[in-house]
């Protein structure tokens, strides 16, 4: 037999056997194992394992629709177990259920094989009372006495296998109230296969779709939200522990994969996770719709949309005291942000967050902004960093970077805060700080730093404004500058092209190109002064106030504060500045210019008691202040102030050179070189403010010329060397130089301390010793000197005229030992000037002058006194030894008046003459006051033809000669008021012998007697000389003094004549310098 | 002979009336002096010790501010030595011609006279 009908036997013999056996499970299905037989079968089957009762509607044996394993068809399966609460008595309630057991397993192997399983458009109620009480223990209680558990776990079925489990169109309800839990899934479509070896069980879970809502605790966490799960999972039944495999699930439409493992730990009452995820990106709005109700209110108003992804792990313990550690990490893109609380709306927000916590230890919990940004619709921001302990005191760890449109943020400024922001500011902050420092301010905790650059910036708040066009600021909070040790608490460097700052109708500060370093100790420490270091350069500043304004061209500088530092624990400044111009102004009066200007300054102890020590250096000044100007150049100013609270010291040192000192329109002082050191000490217990500032140093000055319009010409001072303390004023040196006038001053200013306590005299002690004096000059020079001028009229027309007479000093006492070599007076001159003025307590000495003139030899002594402003006393006792009589009378014209004989005599005289008088304010001579004695002595004298001589001669019968000699002539006369009378002198001319005596008036009338008492006629002639000069009489008398050259025919009168004479010489000769 | 005696006779004659006896001096109680004369707005102070002192009020002076002299009176000569501060002596003769408590009267040679009324003491 060939193959092919071996083969073809055999398929037939298989047909046949299918065919049979076919038929035979048709028979079976349909005629032994019939429903009718079937449901009654199991209904009585299950009412031996169900406690509750059932509802079976027909039982069906299956084959085909379970091919190729018989199965059983339920419909209308119900159990019915009420209890009280319970959402339904219907525990269950499902029109299909299919399953399929493997029978022959079951009974060889002990195996449970269920296959197929399917459960449809059921309904499922279980429910937990607050008792515990459930409706799902539907199993009859095992009567059988419980062995000792010899095993772990002992199932009925050594292996189950679960194969195609399907659930569709379930509705699942749960609700435990001991939970507080409620459970409600709807349209639940589920595949399940499982095996089950041990308490193992493998198994896959297949959620195709439900919608579920879930409470808790009265919160509803899921209301009719899309579950969706597919996942491969490792069942430990006895340990209910659950390892999941990749699996995937969703929420409505957030759809994440998973894997990890879950346990319940009963025996810590605790659950132990391990679950790793990552989502694929969903909406946010899905997100937040997922936040429960009673957390709601967190987001409410916000508005936020965009996608989200989020991939992390859930490890740990979850139970009442403690939660997993999560570590998640979400993605944030195109977000969208509208907040009723912020104005502006953002949009295309990025961002990537890490969340790692455990929600329980605050330490190693955090939260990472590994980066976020968004816009507004004019600025652009983002950050980065981390915050942790979110369960205590908050940690801020950011960078935040933006580029902002003010104008935006206007909105969000509070309307009562008057402020107005425009500009763009950009750049990066970097913050680190706890929320409790922040609230407390403890900023010297925190840390700030970062770089902003502000661009067409402009902020007005109130009054006060500031606006730059570029200007960057970096800051670093603390100091970034770890080698400066005493601002630690913030760095900061402004750099600006231009800034402006001011207040409206105020004050304006205007910087160009600024660069300011600032480096600070904690300014919130109010306990003391933050300290600081600053440097600071400028290519200009301007700023003004009013009418005052100040512009600095290239001012730098470096400014150091710190308190309480330092080898001497004091507080310090120290200030180094510098400028190449500065000008300031106040209105249009007031100037000051300064040229490559530097300032250092060190104030230590400024707290307390400050010590100063002050430098300055400029290489030009000027000052302007009405028509007064003050220019300096190549100035240096030093000055060292201690103890300023207490009894200030100061140390004052003053260089300068081409001082330059216009005072008004026509008054000037001119300085080449000019040197001052000075101590200076104060005295606070003094009321007197010259007794309170106690000087003493010295001066050096060089080639100074003083202008004034009060003064005829100008004063060269070539040099003032003095030193000068409290009580004394020594000057060493000084010379000086007026028109024709050089003279030198040396000597001593005494007692200034106890003349300021009015406790004796201010004494002057000088040298004054000149090559050549002109005295007019120096005269018109000091006249009128105290004195107020009356009004200009006057003031031109006489410099020397005064409205008011000069009022010698009182409580002085100067001494002025003068030597001058050549002293003009007018046309006259006079040589080798020794003698002293003094000047003493209201009174003014000239103190036996000694100077010789063309004329003659001189010794002079005057006294000006001012007792009271309208009694002025003007002294003098005048002695002149060889005059010529010419020179005399025309030195002194008055003599002509007294005695109009004098000029009519030619020769060499000593003339004497003491005078004085007080005068009125406007120097008059008081007439009553008026006192004078004279004496002239002359010898070998020549008699000159002249009218009153030849009148004289002619009467007395003189043979007139051109010029006859006289032996002497010697005469005394005085002055009293208006009353001058001339003593009875003799003239002797060759054989005649004249007598002449008689009285002047100031209106000048006279009445002389002369008397002829020798000559060769044989008796005497007397004339009387009496009127005027234009009315002159001359006629004889009786001779009056006939026997004046014969003492012993001397007549009384004549004696007393003599008497007194001899007293008014000798009282006159009592003066004279041997 | 006879002419020649009479104009002897008539020269001596001349010489005797041109020198006739001066009159006897008067004299005057200094004592009378001392103390304060006024003569309008001048005054004049006389002390014991023969110092004395002279003031104008018209010219704004004041007895604290009166110029001193001394002064002497030997009978009818009444002698004031102005003294000068400065130094010098102004000395001023007068003839009195009346001296009486209340009244003093004086003159110069040059026949300026001055009429005094005491004021006190």
């Amino acid at each position: 037999m060939s193959k092919k009908k071996v083969f073809k036997r055999v398929g037939i013999a298989l047909a046949i056997l299918l065919f049979l056996l076919i038929t035979a499970i048709s028979i079976a299905i349909w005629f032994v194992f019939t429903p009718e037989r079937l449901t009654p079968f199991v209904r009585k089957q299950a009412a031996k394992y169900i406690t509750c009762k059932s509802e079976i509607g027909e039982v069906e044996l299956t084959f085909f629709s379970t091919f190729p394993r018989f199965g059983l068809k339920v419909t209308d399966f119900t159990l019915i177990n009420p209890i009280a609460g319970a959402q339904s008595d219907t525990l269950v309630n499902t029109q299909n259920l299919i399953g399929i057991v493997d029978v022959g397993a079951w009974w060889k192997r002990d195996e449970l094989v269920i296959t197929n399983l399917q459960l449809s458009n059921g309904v499922i109620n279980a429910f937990v009372d607050s008792l515990g009480n459930t409706n799902f223990n539907i199993t009859p209680p095992d009567t059988i006495p419980v062995q000792p558990d010899t095993t772990q776990s002992e199932m009925p079925f050594r292996f189950i296998d679960i194969k195609n489990v399907e659930l569709n169109n379930i509705s699942l309800s749960y609700i435990d109230n001991t939970q507080k839990m409620l459970a409600d899934i709807k349209d639940l479509a589920v595949k399940f296969n499982g095996k089950l070896v041990s308490d193992t069980l493998n198994m896959h879970l297949n959620v195709n779709d439900c919608v579920m809502s879930f409470s808790y605790n009265g919160e509803a966490y899921l209301k009719n939200t899309s579950i969706k799960l597919n996942s491969q999972a490792k069942v430990i039944i006895s340990k209910m522990f659950v390892e999941f495999g990749e699996s995937e699930a969703s929420i409505n439409d957030i759809s994440l994969a998973f894997r990890g493992t879950v346990e319940n730990d009963a025996v810590n009452n605790r659950i132990n996770t391990n679950i790793t995820y990552k989502s694929n990106t969903f909406p946010i709005p899905s997100a937040l719709a997922l936040i429960p109700p009673s957390f709601q209110s967190y987001i409410e108003g916000v508005d936020l949309k965009g996608i989200a992804s989020s991939d992390g792990r859930v490890s740990g313990f979850y139970s009442d005291s403690v939660m997993p550690l999560m570590d998640l990490h979400i993605i944030m893109n195109e977000g969208e942000l509208k907040y009723a609380g912020f104005p502006l709306p953002l949009s295309n927000m990025k961002g990537d967050f890490v969340f790692y916590s455990d929600l329980t230890h605050d330490d190693i919990t955090y939260f990472r902004i590994n980066q976020f940004s968004a816009n507004t619709p004019q600025s652009s921001f983002g950050t980065s960093g981390i915050v942790n302990h979110l369960f205590s005191d908050i940690y801020c760890d950011l960078t935040s970077n933006a580029n902002l449109k003010l104008s935006e943020f206007a909105p969000m400024i509070p309307s009562d805060l008057k402020m107005k922001v425009n500009g763009n500011v950009k750049g990066q902050v970097r913050t680190a700080f706890f929320m409790s420092q922040m609230e407390k301010m403890l900023l010297d905790k925190m840390r700030f730093s970062g770089s902003v650059t502000l661009s067409n910036f402009d902020v007005i708040y109130d009054s006060i404004y500031m606006k730059t066009d570029y200007s960057t600021v970096d800051f670093s909070m603390p100091n970034a500058n770890t080698s400066n040790k005493i601002s630690r608490f913030l760095s900061s460097k402004i750099n600006s092209k231009t800034l402006e700052a001011g207040t409206i109708n105020g004050y304006r500060a205007f910087l160009k190109n600024a660069l300011v370093n600032l480096e600070t100790s904690n300014v919130m420490d109010t306990t003391k002064l933050p300290d600081v270091t600053c440097s600071f350069s400028l290519d200009s500043l301007a700023a003004s106030m009013d009418t005052m304004k100040v512009d600095l061209f290239k001012p730098s500088g470096n400014l150091t504060m710190y308190s309480l530092k330092g080898s001497n624990k004091q507080d310090r400044i120290l200030l180094n500045y510098s400028n190449d111009k500065m000008e300031a102004s106040m209105g249009s009066n007031m100037l000051v210019k300064m040229n490559k200007a530097k300032l250092n300054a060190d104030v230590t102890n400024f707290m307390a008691s400050p010590n100063i020590k002050i430098d300055y250096a400029g290489s030009n000044l000027a000052m302007q202040m009405d028509t007064n100007i003050i220019k300096m150049d190549e100035g240096r100013v030093s000055a060292d102030v201690v103890d300023y609270d207490t009894k200030p010291k100061i140390k004052f040192a003053y260089a300068g050179s081409n001082l330059d000192m216009q005072i008004g329109q026509s008054n000037s002082v001119k300085v080449s070189k000019i040197k001052m050191n000075s101590d200076i000490a104060n005295d606070p217990t003094q009321k007197d403010i010259f007794l309170q500032w106690m000087v003493k140093g010295f001066l050096d000055m060089e080639n100074g010329v003083i202008s004034s319009s009060m003064l005829n010409e100008s004063i060269e001072i070539p040099s003032v060397k003095m030193d000068f303390d409290p009580q004394v004023f020594n000057i060493k040196e000084s010379k000086l130089k007026i028109d024709k006038s050089d003279f030198s001053l040396a000597g001593t200013l005494s007692n200034i301390q106890s003349f300021i306590k009015k406790d004796s005299l201010l004494r002057g002690n000088f040298s004054f010793i000149s090559n050549q004096t002109d005295v007019l000059k120096l005269m018109n020079l000091t006249s009128g000197l105290g004195g107020e001028p009356s009004d200009s009229i006057s003031q031109t027309a006489s410099d020397t005229t005064l409205s008011s007479a000069y009022m010698v000093p009182k409580g002085i006492d100067f001494i002025l030992h003068t030597s001058v070599k050549k002293v003009l007076f007018g046309n006259e001159i006079a040589k080798d000037i020794t003698g002293d003025v003094r000047v003493k307590d209201g009174i003014l000495v000239l103190d036996d002058l000694l100077f010789t003139t063309p004329a003659s030899k001189m010794q002079l002594t005057l006294m000006y006194k001012t007792p009271r402003k309208n009694h002025i006393y003007a002294g003098f006792d005048y002695h002149m030894f060889d005059i010529e009589i010419d020179k005399l009378i025309k030195m002194m014209p008055i003599i002509d008046s007294i005695m109009p004989m004098l000029k009519s005599f030619k020769g060499t005289a000593e003339f004497h003459i003491a005078a004085e008088t007080y005068l009125d304010s406007m120097y008059n001579p008081k007439k009553s006051t008026i006192r004078g004695a004279s004496s002239i002595k002359g010898h070998n004298l020549v008699v000159m033809d002249g009218q009153t001589f030849s009148e004289i001669a002619k009467t007395m019968k003189f043979t007139k000669k051109a010029e006859n000699k006289v032996d002497s002539i010697s005469a005394e006369f005085t002055v009293f008021k208006n009353e001058i009378d001339i003593y009875p002198f003799m003239v002797v001319l060759d054989k005649y012998k004249v007598v002449i005596a008689g009285r002047h008036n100031m209106d000048m009338s006279f009445d002389y007697n002369i008397s002829l008492l020798e000559s060769p006629i044989p008796f005497r002639i007397c004339v009387e000389a009496k009127g005027t000069m234009d009315n002159l009489k001359i006629r004889p008398i009786k001779c009056k003094y006939r026997d004046l050259n014969r003492p012993s025919s001397r007549m009384v009168l004549q004696n007393k004549q003599l008497e007194l004479r001899k007293l008014i010489r000798e009282s006159l000769l009592k003066n004279v310098k041997k | 002979m006879k002419r020649i005696i009479i104009c002897l006779f008539a020269c001596l004659s001349i010489a005797l009336i041109f020198n006739s006896c001066s009159k006897d001096e008067e004299s005057f109680d200094e004592s009378l002096l001392v103390g304060r004369w006024q003569s309008g707005t001048l005054y004049e102070k006389y002390f014991e010790n023969h110092t004395g002192a002279t003031w104008d009020t018209s010219d704004d002076v004041t007895e604290a501010e009166a110029q001193e002299f001394t002064w002497t009176l030997d009978k009818s000569d009444l002698t004031q030595i102005h003294i000068i501060e400065i130094g010098g002596n102004v000395p001023k003769y007068y003839t009195v011609t009346a001296l009486t408590s209340t009244t003093l009267k004086y003159k110069d040679d040059f026949g300026v006279s001055h009429t005094f009324t005491k004021i006190g003491k």
